[in-house]
């Protein structure tokens, strides 16, 4: 990065990644910072603020529009915050804040995404608030409850609906 | 679906119903049509030109269909699919809502197992296995076990000896390997004329659960070894707690004579006596190993070693003596004190002794060699607690002393009590001290406060003598002779909970799992008893001579098995050591 003129505040850099289905989002460079991706990204394909304006957006062809707007939004919310430390003990003593419980409050296909797509861009403060959330939906449950929360068969059931898809090809 | 089938069905074997399912399409049709010109009044003429090109289609589908295509289509759902397409979505969105209102709840109740898995994800099976692991990682035991009656996959993921092993402390208890225990003494049980084990296995099952004992890795272990410890250990705390006892067994010795303490050390007990001897067993085995004899006095207080090498006894003939547990060989004699040997204490290979002559004597048990003398209490030394360099002692003169064992000078003398001190805890790392009295009372002492200023609670409740107590964190669990248990918080100094059971003096008590306290007493029992609920979990022994003179001495355990020193005062009943056996094999 180049010195700030000194007699104007640097202006903050705002880059644009496009998604795998062509969508176009923004985060500062601030927000950026929380994806060790995204950060390795940036400086290995050059991009500066000399040239952001004038190159393509910063292609991410792993994760969908969709998905890259959350990640984004929840990256501009934590731009500010510390990186947590890669350790699995730190999972056990998190607490989610309420923000992101409110957005992670989405339907599973969403909140599933949103997990593997933090794993693939390497943020880690979203990643453990969102295994920490699936975990709080499996805590304290029974077995039974586990399947219903989670859509799951038995696997009796899928055995029979196997046995039955056979029946039927064999009719057919 | 099957409502579907259903109608297929009958519309297929009535072959002159065939005619009449086309006219009741065609005015259905007819109806739709009219439907469509009110609401998209500006589109007729799509409309009709749709009418009049889906006519001809559906007349030709209706004379050229075979028999079998008639039985999988029916031609008026496939009317209105074909209509529902051509909706927008908004008018679709309608559709849904009114077609939901004249359905009944049975074909409700299927859409919803329909739509709901369209909302639901399995999130262990479709994710990375390192992110399931995460996920895994924030559950405890408990629930693990239930994520892995779930599926095939939930199953395999939830195995990984890694999730099990980052379970904390309190779950993932560690256990020595699983023990023997059915040889020796084993070979019976401790159920005998004059003694009850309510909750005792039958003799007719102990064959089997003998056999599957000796079965100690089984096929979770193989495939998952750190969930088959969590298993275990669930199974240990539940066999102390709830499950029938499984093996039991007898250790008759010191016969006619008083047994005055006892220790245990790994797979070793040593019970001292007033018949001037002590005796070491091996527990798996139920045997004795050896008999040590030597001393020509009683014998009132013993100890062994952290390393497990040397046991050491002292005794009203003045001596204390240093034995090896390899062979039972007397290493060293110590002489110096002018009394009886009341109590002891060690930490690493060195002794501190309290004495009716009132001092503290400092020995090194390796060498033999006398290292100190602390000289300041003004009556007999009655209990003792160390830790390598801090000696704590209570005496008879009613003070808890503090000193430095390496310079034996009394740093401090805690003053406060008003009889004798009988009973003593000792936690370095806190500087705590907590002292048992014949004046009822329990007191706390933090040692590192001003002098004068060291009392940081005083514990009232309790009527008589405290024989016994343990501490753990800022909870104290003391029992008395006044037959009752109480459970303290010494940072509040309150009486948590007080548990009546017993009908006399409590003799002794023991700490194991997580909140489960065994207390032995001169009525003849011994009682099990949950300390975070105050309440009685069970009683473990009852001898039918309670009350007639048959009592519980003493108490020992491991985190599998328990010690109870049994006897009396009047011959009523045998001197014996009963022990309790709650191990587990590796499932």
């Amino acid at each position: 990065m180049s010195a700030p003129i000194v007699d104007a505040p640097a202006a903050e850099i705002v880059y644009k990644i496009i998604s795998s289905d062509g969508v176009v989002s923004k985060m500062s460079e601030k927000a950026v910072q929380q994806s060790k991706t995204l950060s390795n990204l940036i400086e290995n394909l050059g991009y500066t603020i000399e040239n952001i304006e004038t190159r393509d957006p910063i292609p991410v062809t792993n994760v969908n529009g969709k998905t890259m707007a959350k990640v984004a939004e929840w990256c501009e919310k934590h731009k500010a915050d510390a990186i947590p430390e890669d350790n699995m003990n730190v999972l056990k003593t998190l607490t989610i804040p309420e923000w992101d419980q409110k957005f992670l409050k989405i339907e599973d296909e969403a909140l599933f995404d949103l997990i593997l797509a933090s794993n693939f861009l390497d943020i880690k403060g979203l990643m453990y608030f969102g295994c920490k959330t699936v975990s709080n939906m499996a805590k304290g449950k029974t077995t039974a409850e586990l399947r219903e929360i989670f859509g799951i068969n038995t696997d009796e059931q899928d055995a029979a609906e196997e046995t039955a898809q056979r029946a039927a090809a064999e009719v057919a | 679906m099957w409502p579907r089938n259903d109608v297929h069905m009958d519309d297929g074997s009535m072959t002159p119903e065939d005619q009449e399912p086309v006219t009741d399409n065609d005015m259905e049709y007819n109806d739709n049509g009219e439907e469509s010109s009110y609401s998209n009044g500006s589109s007729s003429s799509y409309n009709a030109d749709k009418l009049s090109s889906s006519r001809p289609l559906q007349h030709k589908l209706d004379l050229s269909a075979s028999p079998s295509r008639n039985n999988d289509l029916n031609p008026r759902v496939e009317h209105l699919i074909a209509l529902f397409k051509d909706l927008s979505s908004a008018e679709q969105m309608d559709a849904f809502t009114r077609l939901l209102q004249e359905s009944n709840m049975t074909n409700i109740r299927q859409l919803r197992a329909i739509i709901e898995p369209h909302f639901q994800r399995d999130f262990l099976s479709c994710l990375p296995v390192e992110l399931g692991m995460k996920i895994l990682h924030n559950l405890t035991g408990y629930d693990l076990l239930k994520v892995a009656q779930v599926s095939k996959n939930w199953k395999l993921i939830s195995e990984i000896d890694k999730i099990w092993k980052s379970l904390g402390v309190e779950e993932f208890k560690h256990h020595p390997d699983p023990t023997d225990r059915v040889t020796g003494a084993w070979q019976g049980t401790a159920i005998a004329a004059g003694v009850t084990i309510p909750d005792h296995i039958q003799p007719c099952d102990l064959n089997v659960h003998r056999f599957l004992k000796l079965q100690k890795f089984g096929d979770i272990f193989e495939r998952a070894a750190d969930k088959s410890r969590y298993l275990r250990a669930d199974k240990i705390e539940k066999n102390w707690n709830a499950n029938p006892i499984m093996g039991s067994a007898v250790l008759r010795g010191h016969e006619d004579h008083v047994i005055t303490c006892m220790q245990i050390h790994d797979d070793v007990l040593v019970t001292g006596s007033d018949d001037n001897t002590l005796k070491v067993w091996c527990i798996d085995k139920g045997e004795v190993m050896y008999t040590l004899v030597g001393h020509t006095g009683g014998v009132w207080t013993s100890q062994i070693s952290q390393c497990g090498r040397y046991i050491v006894s002292g005794s009203t003939d003045r001596t204390v003596k240093v034995w090896s547990t390899v062979d039972g060989s007397l290493l060293h004699t110590l002489q110096g004190h002018t009394s009886t040997v009341r109590c002891m204490a060690m930490a690493g290979s060195i002794l501190v002794t309290g004495s009716r002559d009132t001092t503290l004597r400092v020995w090194d048990v390796e060498s033999g060699r006398h290292l100190a003398t602390l000289h300041g209490h003004h009556a007999a030394v009655r209990c003792v607690q160390f830790d390598g360099t801090t000696v704590v002692s209570g005496g008879y003169d009613f003070t808890v002393k503090i000193w430095n064992a390496h310079t034996g000078r009394c740093i401090r003398t805690l003053t406060g009590h008003n009889n004798r001190v009988y009973s003593l805890l000792f936690e370095s790392e806190r500087s705590i001290v907590c002292s048992g009295s014949l004046d009822t009372s329990i007191r706390v002492w933090d040692f590192t406060r001003p002098e004068g200023q060291e009392c940081v609670a005083l514990l009232q409740g309790h009527t008589s003598l405290t024989s016994g107590m343990q501490l753990r964190g800022n909870i104290l669990v003391s029992c008395n002779a006044d037959s009752h248990v109480r459970v303290w918080d010494i940072h509040e100094g309150t009486c948590v909970h007080m548990l009546s059971g017993h009908r006399s003096a409590i003799t002794s008590l023991q700490w194991f799992g997580r909140n489960m306290v065994a207390t032995s007493s001169d009525d003849g029992t011994v009682k099990l008893w949950d300390i975070e609920r105050g309440a009685l979990i069970r009683d473990l022994v009852t001898l039918d001579s309670g009350g007639n003179g048959g009592c519980i001495w003493r108490l020992c355990s491991t985190s599998t098995m328990l010690a109870c020193a049994v006897g009396s005062r009047n011959n009523t009943e045998e001197t014996k050591v009963i022990l309790l056996d709650f191990d587990a094999v590796y499932p």
